[in-house]
């Protein structure tokens, strides 16, 4: 239960130059309860900035971001981060990175394990606890680092394309893996990626990007009757209309980028 | 590896070594070069067995690893903080980056005269001249150790519930072990060569000083066994190390064919 509400949002970084970038620009923004939102846009367009501030990473410029009405300040526990690359803590096996955040919270022992050994099954990761991430694969490790963050039961989840280097059979498993996670669970997720597709058959609402500064150019309802098997869904032709409405929008954007690039070459 | 596999590995390692003492031994024997200059090498044993035996060697032993252990394990406490200080503090870095450059091609056994100035022949100056040649090594691979632990690792820890203050010994610490434990394996041999070098010098006791009065003497066999069997204790000392990187470090390693 947690609704992410964003104001105003702004974030400029200074260059090596000496000026400044615009990385976003005016973000307003509510995802709703239990809501799932995906993020698509150019490369550039700064969805990860976005979701870095939303995280308490980095401080934004202007604008602010609340959960559940309290303003963001500083990364916690509410809200679990998962990233493309990972980030498991390598000195810790499989079983040890799940518990990582479960010891911070200061849980016993046994009740650490319990929880420990109810993710490793729930993941399929029975007979891996006590490997080493440099042993597992890629699709393994976002499992961990997937029931890592789940573990401690964090309202929000900010995805930041958490799919990104897997290969397209273990991509499309761990998808429903995560959709499967988010009805069963609850939670509020903040997902972003690059791919149309894939925002399209996860989202319930997929939020397109300008090119830089990013603003919001376009917010997308996705009204897919999601009780259907992975087949029916993607060859049905309501997804195949929304995933070309959002392509659509993505690709002018894309455009633009390439046109303002040829300019500034010429 | 097989049980052969290890045994032809182990022969061909230790074949030059037995080579070499061969050779000496038949040149000495042979009055090709004169005992006075150079004892046989069935001396040096002898002598070696009774350095052992009569408890001299203990002594002097227990007296030099006091020194170049102390040195080292100050070297790794220092050098550690102020590695990981200057990797994330701008100012301490600035600080220290001129001194630290400075430094590092001075060959520290060059301060001897000053520590026995200081702290006249003790125990004390020889851990302190250690201490100076262990440090450098630590300092600079903490240092990159630290610069080198990734972002996601942080912010993932941060988000997890870790405090800003406990980040350091439950991220930073332990993502950058594999080039501390580098920096450690390098000081130690260091501090083995920089404790024989300061007792040659100033010290009435210690393997060093050992070395120095038999040789002082002429008595080249006990002398050439007082080296030996030291070097004997560095070799075991740095297997060690290796070893026990080795469990240390398994999460680091890449994986081997075995």
């Amino acid at each position: 239960m947690a609704r992410i509400e964003i104001r105003g949002l702004g974030k400029t970084f200074p260059t090596i130059k000496g000026d400044a970038v615009d990385a976003i620009s005016d973000l307003s923004f509510t995802v709703g309860d239990n809501e799932f939102v995906s993020i698509v846009g150019p490369s550039g367009c700064g969805k990860s900035t976005w979701l870095s501030i939303v995280a308490g990473f980095i401080p934004p410029t202007t604008g602010t971001v609340l959960i559940d009405d309290r303003p963001v300040t500083a990364p916690g526990p509410d809200r679990g981060v998962v990233f493309q690359e990972y980030a498991l803590f390598p000195w810790r096996t499989v079983a040890d990175n799940i518990a990582y955040g479960l010891e911070e919270k200061g849980l016993a022992r046994d009740e650490v394990r319990r929880i420990v050994d109810a993710y490793v099954r729930r993941m399929g990761l029975a007979g891996f606890q006590s490997k080493y991430p440099r042993e597992l694969s890629g699709g393994m490790k976002q499992r961990v680092a997937l029931a890592r963050t789940l573990a401690y039961e964090p309202d929000v989840l900010l995805m930041d394309e958490p799919f990104g280097a897997l290969d397209a059979q273990t991509r499309e498993l761990q998808q429903d893996e995560l959709l499967g996670i988010w009805r069963e669970k609850k939670k509020t997720v903040l997902f972003v990626t690059h791919s149309v597709e894939e925002a399209v058959y996860l989202s319930e609402r997929v939020v397109v990007m300008t090119t830089r500064p990013g603003r919001i150019k376009s917010v997308i309802d996705v009204d897919l009757d999601r009780a259907r098997h992975r087949e029916d869904v993607v060859t049905s032709p309501e997804f195949a209309r929304l995933r070309n409405r959002v392509w659509l929008d993505v690709r002018e954007e894309v455009m633009k980028q390439y046109d303002a690039a040829r300019d500034s070459a010429r | 590896m097989t049980a052969r596999a290890r045994l032809v590995a182990a022969v061909s390692a230790l074949a030059p070594i037995a080579v070499a003492l061969a050779t000496w031994e038949a040149v000495t024997r042979a009055g090709v070069v004169s005992t006075q200059m150079l004892p046989t090498f069935s001396s040096v044993g002898t002598a070696a067995g009774d350095l052992v035996v009569s408890g001299v060697l203990g002594h002097h032993l227990l007296v030099s690893l006091y020194r170049a252990l102390g040195g080292l394990a100050l070297s790794i406490v220092v050098g550690v903080i102020l590695g990981f200080a200057m990797a994330t503090r701008r100012h301490v870095e600035s600080f220290f980056d001129p001194l630290v450059s400075l430094l590092y091609p001075l060959p520290k056994t060059a301060l001897v005269p000053l520590t026995m100035v200081w702290l006249g022949i003790t125990n004390q100056a020889a851990i302190l001249v250690v201490f100076l040649a262990g440090l450098l090594p630590v300092v600079v691979n903490t240092y990159h150790g630290v610069k080198r632990v990734e972002r996601v690792l942080i912010w993932s820890a941060r988000s997890l519930g870790t405090s800003e203050r406990r980040l350091f010994t439950r991220v930073v610490l332990p993502a950058s072990l594999p080039y501390i434990w580098n920096g450690i394996r390098i000081a130690l041999p260091i501090s083995f060569i920089v404790v024989i070098s300061v007792e040659l010098v100033a010290s009435r006791v210690g393997i060093g000083n050992l070395i120095n009065g038999y040789g002082g003497l002429g008595v080249y066999d006990y002398m050439f066994a007082a080296i030996f069997l030291f070097v004997l204790v560095a070799f075991v000392s740095d297997r060690f190390t290796v070893r026990l990187g080795r469990g240390l470090l398994r999460w680091h390693e890449e994986p081997s064919g075995r």
